[in-house]
């Protein structure tokens, strides 16, 4: 009884939230939110499950390096920044995820992203300010009010992606999370899980960076998660919850900032911190 | 090669193994040949190589040297040919506060796992589940718990559980007593010997009286096999206080009378 009042009150504020930046501000703004906040929020209990928050934290890096080189390469060489951006990200997760699979501990392997990615983001951000490339800011802050049609549509679109493989799978990451070895002795490919893992990862950062943020991306891909396996039971109610609490939050924050004129993705992370403290105080 | 289908004598063959970490030697050149069914103790102070051991048969732990046979068929330094027909309970499995996997999952999992894709969760791997369930003791108001809102012993039932749900005709425990109170540890014991009957069962344990009555072989190691035998033929002051040293071996023959072998 108790799941069902936490989830219907979760869907009444998302429908809320929805039904008022869709129909008084513009159905993009909504959809560019519900696509970041479904995403994260999905993946978030997941990479928990996973134990791989530490990767988690560094993509953000990864994201940002690769938003800000594609940004100049788009500018200077008319390349695709959507595709380029995700072939950096992507590259730069696979490495990690590669240094995983060699053996090195997922805690290094991150630092490792995590520096590297910070070292070339800022080269890349000091080159692009100088050449005045437009649109680097949004990199760093996010701003779903600046979505362009194509932006809007593309983050639902990875929003739902993003979800469906983390349902479908979740069983299989969180196992291999909970007990690699046995994953292994049951003869299960644990390095194709951890391939579509990192691949829903740089996904989700580097395609809705300019939406969400960098900083905010941090935010929402820990937060949802530490929520909802505190709060649900099993590994598809868990992905289901965290897909909600992205979602809700995401979309209250942006109805949140537009009234009180702030920027919606700083709304959304004290929202969830908010949320979590209360949870942990609760505890 | 289908194990399963023959419900026969089969022969684990252990040749030559050699692992190192960081060319520190773990275990050299351990030697055994091991019949089905029966349960096979293998006992030996910290440090001594017992879980290296067991994790080499499985193939978890590649070795720099030596063999896996299971009736002939290669299985060394893989755990994907051995484990489907093994199943495995590891030394205190951490869990994590961050997994929100139930008890139900863990053994649905660990029957799924071993599933061709697409996995569907059938009537049939409904039942599997709640029969192991309820043969390890675990009470229907558990099966939907976090595995990490159950006390130890209760865990380690949940892993026992999630290692036998496939029935598997060889079972490796790893201190399957350690963290459950005197009543679970006898419980358990008596289950691990039910299970012994049928198949072969590999267990790694600090103290050997409980599972005594029930055993078939005791291994004694200490990097090397030091003895192997029956119990009475192992529990020996003199070559316990070899490995041991004299203080502790007391505790270890504790119970050495109720030995069956």
């Amino acid at each position: 009884m108790r799941i069902n009042m936490y989830y219907t009150a979760l869907v009444a504020v998302s429908l809320t939230s929805g039904y008022i930046v869709a129909s008084k501000y513009s159905p993009l703004w909504a959809a560019a939110m519900i696509g970041a906040g479904l995403g994260y929020g999905a993946l978030s209990p997941v990479l928990h499950a996973r134990r791989l928050l530490f990767l988690a934290g560094a993509s953000p890096h990864a994201a940002l390096a690769a938003a800000s080189i594609a940004t100049i390469a788009a500018y200077k060489f008319s390349v695709d920044y959507s595709i380029a951006s995700l072939m950096i990200g992507a590259l730069l997760i696979y490495i990690a995820g590669y240094m995983n699979y060699r053996g090195v501990d997922p805690d290094v392997s991150a630092s490792i992203l995590a520096s590297l990615s910070s070292a070339l983001g800022v080269l890349a951000l000091y080159y692009a300010f100088n050449m005045g490339v437009s649109g680097v800011s949004a990199i760093i802050v996010g701003d779903p009010l600046l979505a362009s049609n194509e932006d809007a549509l593309i983050a639902l679109g990875f929003g739902v992606f993003i979800i469906f493989v983390s349902l479908v799978g979740a069983l299989e990451y969180m196992y291999v999370g909970l007990d690699p070895e046995d994953a292994r002795l049951s003869g299960a490919r644990v390095w194709f899980y951890d391939l579509i893992l990192y691949t829903i990862l740089a996904v989700a950062t580097v395609g809705m960076i300019r939406i969400v943020g960098f900083i905010l991306e941090h935010v929402l891909l820990l937060l949802p998660g530490a929520i909802a396996v505190a709060v649900s039971r099993g590994a598809r109610l868990s992905v289901i919850s965290g897909g909600f609490i992205g979602l809700s939050t995401s979309l209250l924050g942006l109805v949140i900032g537009i009234y009180v004129d702030a920027p919606p993705p700083a709304i959304t992370g004290l929202i969830l911190v908010l949320w979590y403290s209360m949870l942990w105080y609760k505890r | 090669m289908n194990l399963r289908e023959e419900n026969r004598t089969f022969v684990l063959e252990v040749r030559e193994l050699t692992v190192a970490y960081n060319h520190k030697t773990a275990i050299e050149d351990v030697e055994f040949r091991l019949e089905s069914p029966g349960l096979i103790q293998i006992i030996g102070p910290n440090g001594a190589g017992k879980t290296t051991l067991l994790k080499a048969i499985l193939g978890l732990v590649r070795p720099i040297k030596g063999e896996v046979l299971v009736d002939g068929l290669n299985v060394t330094g893989s755990p994907g040919k051995i484990g489907k027909f093994a199943g495995y309970l590891p030394q205190n499995p951490h869990i994590s506060m961050l997994s929100p996997i139930t008890v139900w999952e863990l053994v649905e999992g660990g029957l799924l796992m071993r599933m061709q894709w697409p996995r569907r969760r059938t009537r049939l791997v409904a039942d599997m589940v709640e029969k192991t369930l309820i043969n390890v003791g675990l009470d229907k108001a558990l099966w939907d718990k976090r595995l990490w809102e159950l006390s130890g012993g209760q865990r380690q039932r949940a892993f026992l559980a999630r290692a036998i749900v496939h029935d598997p005709i060889i079972l490796v425990l790893d201190e399957p007593l350690a963290a459950v109170d005197p009543k679970g540890r006898s419980e358990i014991a008596s289950l691990i010997g039910k299970l012994a009957r049928e198949r072969l069962v590999i267990v790694a344990v600090h103290e050997p009286q409980l599972l005594l009555p029930y055993t078939k072989e005791i291994i004694l190691i200490d990097r090397r096999v030091v003895a192997r035998g029956r119990p009475s033929e192992v529990l020996r002051e003199e070559l316990l206080a070899r490995v041991y040293g004299g203080s502790i071996i007391q505790g270890i023959l504790v119970g050495e009378g109720g030995a069956h072998g």
